[in-house]
């Protein structure tokens, strides 16, 4: 994926972690990291300026090993703004994809499709 | 991962935050790096999952809205000199190529990847360093036609595994002090740029995802674009400027616009600190537009969800909003 396109994505992977369940912020960066290419110096400035902004609110929790972790729990507002985001991106990457498959939706019929015109 | 913790805090004691964010960001970082190791994360991967320190030290800091400091600059504005953001020249550095450019010149650079850095020294000479470039053939490098030309022939990119710094590679020019560009173009695809003391007709920066810094920067008129990498202008004077960005951050300070400036975002903020021009217009998606002290004589702001606060001290200085639309961010002029 493109290096540019990734820190708002990112940010709404980050969003989206949280709406599903508390975590610590390592469980965060390894989910993502599953997925997408991307590592801790992106995602834990995000989950700051994230909490920074009233986004998310911070407690410990002891763990059966080791020390207590600091869980990151998304509020009310954060809720709203992933909601807002998930929005515009649903729009934006749906429609990117009315675009691309109006040049056929696999490959197989896109190269075919482009054999016939040329 | 010691190593990783005491770079990262070398890292924070260079940058402006406070002794308690520090450690709470070394607390974080501890605390990760610890349920890494229980996870049974090799080192190897550990190294990947954590990458660069001084990455996440620059983002906190580009998040980090400064708070303003009062100043007495009531709008006279003098051009203050900033401290050079070139480096100076080091042993790596050899030189290329010297020669004697005429009036009317022409620069034009195209990178992938590789650093440049423009200064200007006391000789009437034109200096062209190169640091750790491999293989020069595979540049075009033309100083005929009163045009200096560096620029990259395959724009393949090169993947630098790692973050030393040693694999850095670029291009350090030096122009005489008194020498007038008449057009400077560069164009650079992840490559950083350091700019100081340029006087030229026309500026055209276009850079995809490497971070520009320039200081004290003379030109008629500028146009600087930017997809992901930050730029920071400090003492920038022109008469007309266009200044784009998709998500990188600009921050500008003494930022002295003879007629006309246009400021495009769609995710990137926007921080203009002292500074005057006769017309600014900036827009919007979701970034953030920071004024401090910068005085428009007009104004025009629009803003789908981004908010733009605007923040001047002199009440004497009348500001006319000529247009203002946003969506759903505020626009707030104090």
């Amino acid at each position: 994926m493109n290096a540019q396109f990734k820190r708002g994505i990112v940010e709404l992977c980050v969003l989206s972690e949280l709406v599903s369940e508390d975590m610590y912020g390592y469980k965060i960066i390894s989910n993502i990291s599953q997925h997408l290419d991307v590592n801790e110096n992106t995602i834990y400035p995000i989950l700051r300026r994230l909490t920074k902004e009233g986004y998310f609110i911070t407690y410990l929790e002891e763990s059966e090993k080791g020390a207590p972790r600091k869980y990151y729990k998304i509020t009310d507002s954060g809720f709203k703004f992933y909601v807002e985001l998930r929005d515009s991106w649903d729009e934006f990457i749906g429609g990117v994809y009315e675009i691309l498959n109006k040049g056929g939706k696999k490959n197989e019929e896109i190269l075919r499709r482009f054999r016939e015109r040329t | 991962m010691k190593k990783y913790l005491e770079d990262l805090e070398k890292e924070l004691r260079k940058s402006k935050l406070s002794e308690e964010e520090i450690s709470e960001i070394m607390e974080d970082h501890k605390e990760m790096i610890e349920i890494a190791k229980q996870e049974g994360i090799s080192d190897d991967e550990l190294e990947k999952k954590f990458g660069n320190p001084k990455k996440v030290v620059a983002d906190i800091n580009g998040d980090y809205q400064e708070t303003s400091t009062n100043r007495d600059n009531k709008g006279g504005f003098e051009m203050k000199k900033f401290d050079s953001c070139v480096r100076d020249l080091q042993p790596e550095d050899s030189l290329y190529k010297t020669f004697t450019p005429s009036d009317d010149y022409e620069i034009e650079v195209n990178l992938v990847s590789d650093d440049l850095q423009v200064d200007f020294h006391d000789e009437d000479t034109i200096l062209v360093y190169q640091n750790r470039i491999k293989d020069l053939e595979e540049y075009e490098i033309d100083f005929s036609n009163n045009k200096l030309l560096i620029s990259r022939k395959s724009h393949k990119m090169k993947f630098v595994i790692g973050f030393s710094k040693k694999s850095q590679t670029g291009f350090y020019i030096f122009l005489p002090k008194k020498l007038n560009i008449k057009d400077f173009s560069l164009k650079t695809v992840s490559s950083d740029g350091y700019f100081n003391a340029i006087q030229s007709d026309k500026l055209k920066v276009s850079t995809t995802s490497g971070d520009y810094r320039m200081t004290n920067i003379v030109t008629k008129s500028a146009k600087v674009s930017t997809v992901s990498g930050n730029l920071r202008l400090d003492g920038f004077e022109t008469t007309n400027f266009d200044l784009s960005t998709v998500s990188g951050d600009i921050a500008a300070e003494q930022l002295i616009i003879g007629e006309k400036i246009h400021v495009n975002t769609v995710s990137g903020d926007i921080n203009l600190k002292d500074g005057k021009a006769h017309n600014l217009d900036i827009k919007t998606v979701s970034g953030d537009g920071l004024l401090n002290e910068f005085y428009p004589d007009m104004v025009s702001l629009k803003s789908v969800s981004g908010d733009i606060i605007m923040s001047n001290s002199n009440r004497d200085h009348y500001v006319d909003v000529v247009y203002k639309k946003t969506v759903s961010g505020d626009i707030i002029i104090k």
